[in-house]
C-alpha cells in the first residue's frame, strides 16, 4: 500500500528551479513603479489612490456616507446631479453676484480705482 | 559670395541614441565633414554617457560596470581615496579592527585550556592601528586601479548639480572643472546621524569614524545605539580592556531585522564577554566636562533619571543620507522627510537621466545592497534591465560570533499573518565547533507552514556571516528546507548545522 503511494507520488520535486541564462527583457515597461524598497508604495492607478487618499476625511467616500450630519450648503454634502441644471431655465439669466464667489468680479483696489481715474498717469507718478 | 549667405548650419551628425538618451547637449567644438570648425564655446565641459556624483561603494562599482559596457563614464570622489565610508572608516577597517582585538582577546582569554601556554602579551594600539591602514590604503588604491583599467575617469573634487546635464567641480587639487553626462548617478552616501545635544569631535564624542581611530583606549566608554555599528565597535573596545556600556532604546539589540530570539542569545553571549546593556533606555542629555563625559540616562517610557559617565561615548543612532553641497536646488531635486532621494523602481528621479544608488535611497543602508543597485542602475543604462532583490539581501553582524540573517523574522510573518514553521540547530551539536571549543550560537530556519519554502534564515555562531551566503541563495532561488537539507555538506564543517537546522524544520535532525 505504502509502496503504490510513494509510485503514485513519484520522485520528490525540489522547490529550485533552473531559470537559465538571463536575458535582457525588451518588452521592459518603462513606465516609472514604485521603487519596491520605497518606504510606503505609491498608488498605481489613481483610483487606487483615491481609496485611501485623506481631505477632510477620506476622499473615496461622501461626506453623508461618514455617518456625519451632513452640513447643508458644505461641498460633497449632495452629489452634483442632485444640485439641478448648471444652466438657468429658458427665458431666465443669473445675476453674475448669485454665483459662488470665486466667479464673482473682484472689487476694485483703492490703488486700480486711482488708476483708472488717473488714465493710468498714477501709476507712474 | 552666395555661400556666404546661406544660413549656417551644422553639420550633421548622427545622435547618440545606443543608451536611450539622445544627446540633446548645446554645440561642441569637432571637425565637420567639410573641414570647418562648429560653433563652440570657449570652455566647453567634457562630454560622458554617465557621470557618478561619488566615488563609495555603489559610485565605483557602477563605474566599473559602466566602463566594462563600454560608456564613457566619470566618477567623481572628494575624499580622496576611493571606497566610500565602507572602505575608507566603515566595514573594511572596522573588520580589521574587529579580527585583530579578537586575536588579542583570545590570546588573552581562550589559550589555556586549548593547551597553549603564552607570555606577557602587551597591545601595541600604533601598530594595531597601522595594520588598519595598510589594509584600508591596499584596498582603495586596488579600487583606484580597477576604475582605471575598466577606463573609467577618476576626479578629485566635489561634485554639484550647475544643470541637469551639468556636473560642476571643486578640484581638490585647486580649480574648477565642469563634466557634462548624458546619465548622472547619484551615489553620495550617508552620514552618521548627530545626537542632539553632543557635539561630535571625533576625540571624546565620537562617531565610527572616530570609534576606528581612537589614540588610546578609554577606561570607560558608553555606546549610544545597540544597533550593528555600535556593538562591533563596542566589542572592539571591550576586547582591548575598555569597560563598555551600551544604552538602546528599543527592547533588544541589533536593530530592526534581527530575530528576537537571536538578538537575546546575542545580547547573553556579548554581555558574557564583559559587555553592558542598558536597554528600553534613552539618553536625556549630555554633559561634556574636562574628565569625563556624564550621560543622563532614563527609562524609554519615562523614569527615574540615572547618571553615566564615560571618557569616550560613541555615537552610532543610525545613518542618514549624505546630499550637502550637491547642488539639487539647481535641478529642482527634492529629497523626502529622512533626506532621502525620491526614486522609482528603475532608481530614476523625477528627472529620468538623473539616478540615485546606494545609501542616498531608498533600503538597507549596506554596502552591498549599493553594490547590486549599481550595477542593476548600470544595466537599466544600457540594456533596459536590471534585477535586485530587496528579499534577499543579507544583514551582518562581525560580533564575535557572528549574526547573519536574510529574509524575514519571526514577529514580521506575525504581523503580516502568515503561518510558518521554525527549525533551529545549535552549534554545541555541530562537531567541527566542538573541535574549535567554539559552540555558542546557533542556526534558525523560518519556512512556510504549508509549502516548506524558506522564508528568513537566522544565525548566531562562529562564521555566520560566511554562511548566510548559503541561505541567501536558497532563499533567492526560492528553495525550501528539504531542498536544502537533502543537499550534501562536508564533514566536519560548521555548514553541517546549516544543513541540520533545515532538516529540523521539514523532518529531523540527526544530531541533536
Amino acid at each position: 500500500m505504502r509502496a503504490t503511494l510513494r509510485l503514485l507520488s513519484g520522485q520528490r520535486q525540489p522547490m529550485i528551479r533552473f531559470v537559465g541564462k538571463r536575458h535582457p527583457t525588451h518588452h521592459a515597461d518603462p513606465t516609472p513603479q514604485t521603487h519596491p524598497a520605497a518606504p510606503a508604495p505609491l498608488p498605481n492607478t489613481f483610483a487606487s489612490y483615491r481609496q485611501t487618499a485623506q481631505q477632510h476625511g477620506p476622499l473615496n467616500k461622501p461626506f453623508h456616507s461618514l455617518g456625519t450630519a451632513p452640513a447643508p450648503g458644505r461641498i460633497g454634502a449632495q452629489p452634483a446631479s442632485a444640485l439641478g441644471d448648471v444652466r438657468p431655465a429658458r427665458g431666465e439669466a443669473w445675476d453674475r453676484n448669485e454665483l459662488p464667489a470665486r466667479f464673482r468680479r473682484r472689487p476694485l483696489t483703492p490703488a486700480e480705482i486711482e488708476a483708472v481715474e488717473s488714465g493710468g498717469a498714477s501709476v507712474y507718478a | 559670395m552666395l555661400r556666404t549667405l546661406l544660413p549656417r548650419r551644422a553639420p550633421a551628425r548622427p545622435l547618440v541614441t545606443q543608451f536611450g538618451a539622445a544627446n540633446t547637449f548645446g554645440p561642441s567644438l569637432g571637425v565637420s565633414a567639410g573641414q570647418r570648425w562648429r560653433r563652440g564655446y570657449a570652455s566647453e565641459a567634457d562630454e560622458k554617457d554617465l557621470v557618478i556624483i561619488g566615488g563609495g561603494v555603489a559610485g565605483y562599482v557602477a563605474a566599473i560596470k559602466a566602463g566594462q559596457a563600454g560608456l564613457k563614464v566619470a566618477c567623481i570622489e572628494k575624499r580622496g581615496s576611493l571606497g566610500g565610508t565602507c572602505l575608507n572608516v566603515g566595514c573594511i577597517p572596522s573588520k580589521s579592527l574587529l579580527n585583530n582585538s579578537h586575536l588579542y582577546h583570545q590570546i588573552l582569554h581562550d589559550t589555556k585550556k586549548r593547551g597553549i601556554e603564552v607570555g606577557d602579551v602587551q597591545l601595541n594600539l600604533q601598530q594595531f592601528m597601522k595594520a588598519k591602514d595598510q589594509s584600508v590604503e591596499g584596498l582603495t588604491k586596488g579600487v583606484e586601479y580597477l576604475l582605471k583599467k575598466n577606463g573609467a575617469e577618476y576626479i578629485k573634487g566635489a561634485g554639484a548639480f550647475a544643470d541637469e546635464h551639468t556636473v560642476q567641480i571643486n578640484l581638490n587639487e585647486g580649480g574648477e572643472r565642469s563634466v557634462r553626462g548624458k546619465n548622472i548617478f547619484i551615489a553620495t552616501g550617508s552620514e552618521s546621524t548627530p545626537f542632539p545635544g553632543l557635539t561630535i569631535d571625533e576625540k571624546r564624542v565620537i562617531t565610527s569614524t572616530g570609534a576606528i581611530a581612537l589614540e588610546q583606549v578609554p577606561k570607560k566608554m558608553t555606546v549610544i545605539g545597540g544597533g550593528i555599528i555600535g556593538l562591533e565597535m563596542a566589542s572592539v573596545w571591550s576586547r582591548l580592556g575598555s569597560e563598555v556600556t551600551v544604552v538602546e532604546f528599543l527592547g533588544q539589540i541589533g536593530g530592526p531585522g534581527m530575530d528576537a530570539e537571536i538578538a537575546k542569545m546575542t545580547q547573553k553571549i556579548l554581555a558574557k564577554q564583559g559587555l553592558k546593556f542598558k536597554l528600553n533606555t534613552k539618553v536625556a542629555s549630555g554633559d561634556v566636562g574636562s574628565d569625563a563625559i556624564d550621560l543622563k540616562i532614563e527609562a524609554a517610557k519615562g523614569g527615574k533619571e540615572e547618571s553615566l559617565d564615560a571618557d569616550v561615548v560613541l555615537v552610532a543612532i543610525g545613518r542618514r543620507p549624505y546630499t550637502a553641497g550637491l547642488g539639487l536646488e539647481n535641478v529642482g531635486l527634492e529629497t523626502d522627510e529622512r533626506g532621502r532621494l525620491v526614486i522609482d523602481h528603475q532608481y530614476r528621479t523625477k528627472i529620468p537621466h538623473i539616478r540615485a544608488i546606494g545609501d542616498v535611497t531608498f533600503g538597507p543602508m549596506l554596502a552591498h545592497k549599493a553594490e547590486e543597485e549599481a550595477v542593476a542602475a548600470v544595466e537599466y543604462v544600457t540594456k533596459a534591465y536590471g534585477h535586485v532583490n530587496y528579499g534577499a539581501i543579507p544583514s551582518v553582524m562581525y560580533t564575535y560570533p557572528e549574526v547573519a540573517w536574510v529574509g524575514q523574522n519571526e514577529a514580521e510573518l506575525k504581523a503580516a499573518g502568515v503561518k510558518y514553521k521554525v527549525g533551529t540547530f545549535p552549534f554545541s551539536a555541530n562537531s567541527r565547533a566542538k573541535t574549535n571549543l567554539d559552540t555558542e550560537g546557533m542556526v534558525k530556519f523560518i519556512a512556510d507552514a504549508q509549502t516548506d519554502r524558506i522564508l528568513g534564515i537566522h544565525i548566531v555562531g562562529p562564521n555566520a556571516g560566511e554562511m548566510i551566503a548559503e541561505g541567501t541563495l536558497a532563499l533567492e532561488y526560492g528553495a525550501s528546507t528539504e531542498d536544502v537539507g537533502r543537499t550534501c555538506h562536508a564533514h566536519p564543517t560548521l555548514a553541517e548545522a546549516f544543513k541540520e537546522a533545515a532538516m529540523v524544520c521539514y523532518d529531523k535532525a540527526i544530531h541533536y
